[in-house]
């Protein structure tokens, strides 16, 4: 079966450009608001996954699901130094004992929101062993401890008021503190970023906490992992472990609204564009009933008319989510932030990653499929005869 | 007339237009009610006498119980109805995740500090009578399968995580959504025996008895604070609110964004077809040229022809919801009573006809720049 040369769609397009431009247009804008929709939701949910680091081993208090209301006494702690095959170093096994509070800050773009900053306390050498060095002083220094200072994640001092290198913030409940900014780290992009870290001690004096919220320690494979967390569970310590990868995973399930949001959008706005390309393709179709006769005349199949019409609107819709795709990369590094449950606010960067512009025109493609179909039937199954005749 | 002639002529792609159009508007319609609700909220809370009191840097941090003393002596005769502590417990039911909007609160201050829930003097005499007592919201009392005289046992989602047991004393008139408030004395009881410790509060909510009152608490409630262990930010009502419900994200900077979204698309949609049939009518339009019509008389009927179809897809899209939710109640799990307002309505409406109204006008300057001569002569 001979079929019809792409170029006789192509040109067939050219020679309607207003219709055929604002079919695209119209695409295009359904697609880039997808892709937008896409990117919020995915990168809320990758910077949750990143955070969680598949060999670092999380510990809470059993009855916590998260770090910012869970307590562990020092006892527990002390505990946790007989967990088997947790790496260790020339002091014995890396533990870091944390304690996690929440302050509230002004955002930068607009002072009147308030959002919420997790305050870490840490032993920064410790944490950053059970973390596998991931966090980079990227400005000034760490804080010396037993000081009244800070360092604060990349997100925090790009997105909140006054809290950039230098500057003073207040941190503490039973008597509020001034602590200086003293540096600026970066975690790669994990929920860290969006934290304010000091020393532990006095971070627990300020927050007058007799305990910690936290432990984390690390392991070297993740068969070790399962071990330490049956260790950790079972009747010698008795606390809450899985590994950080598990923890955030389940925190980032709360962003499932948006998602379901996002899709009913793009079902709605979708099945909107599929009745645009429709027209542009019946319009299409009707304009040339003469046209079609003839090459029905010469040979050519009812099939190969479906096809090269529905080729056609198959082009439209790829142009239309090319271009789409094209215009949501200006939304690429764009700033937002989540509320992850926790009660803390996490900012992420959105990202605009090859998965999402692969569904986008996967996207384009189905609205193009269905808006050409019925047009491209009506082509194909046209007499021969009474569409020569027709004027 | 001839614009409904003109329309009727392709009956499917009026259709297909009419639709493109209504769907996009519907959603507007959504996002547009839903940001008007919220923002109607803080406008009532607004003129709302309702002040909150919390800690300075956050509201999750615990104050001591004893400010409500210290709040209740230094405030004027008279300009404070009520003070009523609160601490959040966020309970969950055995088996399930789901945590509820739980606090533990003053039962004597509750009813007069949230007036707005209508307590019978029956509800409030069992409230302070019983003091597992639990006063429940018409949506808790669905979902959980409650009644007055029913017990609830739940679960803490903050330390200590204790589970305390509730009898439901009350499902007040005025208290629709999915909420529990309990006793903070028998919440303190049980914290007492597990740590040793005295409970503390999260908020303190005040009820003023006029705007001059209102402004003494904003003010002067911080100002006796400050710089000492408990230093305070105490907020109106709408701006506490708004501040909890921000620090969750941009929700109606997000509703706004998705709005002129949508409308774009359905601009786009109602100009895709009104140059499509612009197009396929230029010699049509050449001969009416040429049998006399004026130019702006041609350019009008394309414009009506696009006001028509925005005008169609506006009423598709409004006029279902519109109704439905006029006609019986409708609310939305986790937000409570969902309407459309009519002036909500009436702006999709009139942004149904703007659409329509913008996508004629290129397609309807063409009709009027029309050279009549060379569209003649053009096989179409």
């Amino acid at each position: 079966m001979p079929s019809l040369p792409t170029r006789y769609n192509i040109l067939s397009i050219l020679a309607r450009p207003v219709g055929t431009i604002s079919s695209i247009l119209l695409i295009a804008i359904v697609i880039a608001v997808f892709s937008y929709l896409q990117a919020v939701t995915d990168s809320a949910f990758n910077v949750m996954a990143q955070t969680g680091d598949p060999l670092t081993v999380l510990v809470i208090n059993q009855s916590a699901d998260s770090e910012t209301v869970s307590g562990i006494g020092k006892d527990m702690v002390n505990k946790l130094q007989l967990t088997p095959k947790a790496v260790r170093d020339e002091k014995g096994v890396i533990i870091s004992a944390e304690m996690v509070a929440i302050s509230s800050a002004s955002s930068a773009r607009d002072p009147a929101v308030k959002v919420n900053a997790a305050v870490r306390g840490v032993d920064f050498d410790l944490a950053n062993k059970a973390r596998d060095q991931r966090v980079k002083i990227i400005e000034g220094r760490v804080f010396a401890p037993g000081t009244y200072e800070v360092i604060v994640g990349e997100s925090v001092a790009s997105t909140y008021l006054g809290h950039k290198l230098g500057d003073e913030i207040e941190i503490g409940n039973r008597g509020i503190r001034k602590f200086k900014i003293v540096g600026v780290f970066s975690t790669g992009g994990t929920a860290a970023d969006s934290e304010i870290w000091g020393y532990v001690e006095t971070l627990r004096d300020v927050y007058s906490r007799t305990g910690y919220s936290s432990a984390r320690l690390r392991a070297a494979t993740p068969d070790d992992v399962e071990e330490m967390i049956k260790y950790i569970k079972g009747p010698s310590v008795e606390l809450s472990a899985m590994s950080e990868r598990e923890h955030f995973s389940g925190m980032s399930r709360n962003q499932q609204a948006t998602q379901v949001f996002s899709v009913v959008m793009i079902i709605i706005l979708g099945i909107a564009s599929a009745f645009a390309v429709a027209n542009t393709m019946y319009a299409a179709v009707a304009g040339r009933t003469r046209e079609i006769g003839m090459l029905r005349a010469i040979g050519f199949s009812p099939g190969s008319v479906l096809v090269s019409f529905m080729l056609e609107g198959l082009l439209l819709s790829v142009m239309g989510g090319i271009a789409g795709c094209a215009v949501s990369l200006f939304a690429n590094g764009l700033r937002e932030s989540i509320l992850p449950g926790a009660f803390t606010t996490v900012s992420y960067q959105l990202a605009i990653t090859p998965k999402i512009i692969g569904v986008s025109l996967a996207v384009a493609i189905t609205i193009g499929f269905f808006g050409s179909i019925l047009p491209a039937w009506r082509a194909a199954r046209m007499p021969i005869t009474r569409s020569l005749r027709e004027a | 007339m001839l614009t409904i002639k003109n329309l009727g002529r392709n009956k499917l792609r009026t259709t297909l237009t009419i639709m493109a159009i209504a769907l996009p508007l519907f959603v507007f319609l959504v996002t547009s009610s839903l940001k008007q609700s919220l923002n109607d909220a803080f406008a009532s809370m607004e003129k709302s006498m309702r002040v909150a009191t919390h800690q300075k840097l956050t509201y999750t941090t615990l104050l001591p119980q004893r400010m409500r003393g210290e709040i209740e002596s230094i405030a004027p005769e008279g300009f404070l109805e009520g003070v009523c502590r609160s601490t959040w417990f966020g309970g969950k039911i055995e088996g399930s995740q789901q945590a509820y909007f739980s606090m533990a609160v003053d039962c004597d201050t509750f009813p007069v500090v949230h007036s707005e829930f209508e307590m019978t003097p029956d509800e409030i005499a069992r409230f302070n009578d019983t003091k597992q007592g639990a006063v429940v919201g018409q949506e808790f009392a669905k979902l959980v399968n409650v009644g007055i005289g029913d017990k609830v046992t739940m679960k803490g989602a903050i330390p200590p995580f204790v589970s305390l047991e509730f009898e439901v004393v009350a499902i007040p008139k005025g208290l629709e959504d999915a909420r529990l408030y309990f006793r903070l004395d028998y919440y303190d009881d049980v914290y007492r025996k597990i740590t040793g410790d005295s409970m503390g509060v999260h908020n303190f909510w005040m009820r003023c008895s006029s705007p001059e009152a209102r402004k003494w608490a904003l003010t002067e409630i911080d100002r006796h604070f400050r710089n000492s262990q408990n230093e305070t930010v105490t907020e109106t009502e709408s701006n506490f609110i708004r501040s909890f419900i921000e620090s969750g994200g941009d929700w109606i900077g997000m509703a706004s964004k998705v709005g002129l979204m949508v409308v774009i698309v359905a601009l786009s949609v109602g100009f895709n077809t009104m140059s499509m049939s612009f197009r396929e009518r230029t010699s049509e339009i050449a001969v009416l040229r040429a049998l006399g019509f004026s130019a702006s008389r041609i350019g009008f009927m394309v414009v009506s022809e696009g006001l028509l179809l925005g005008l169609a897809g506006g009423i598709i899209a409004v006029a279902p919801l519109y109704l439905l939710t006029h006609l019986r109640e409708v609310s939305i799990p986790q937000f409570g009573k969902f309407t459309i307002e009519t002036s909500v309505a009436g702006t999709a409406l009139f942004v149904a006809v703007l659409c329509g109204f913008l996508a004629a006008l290129v397609p309807a300057a063409m009709a009027v720049r029309l050279q009549v001569a060379t569209a003649l002569r053009k096989v179409a």
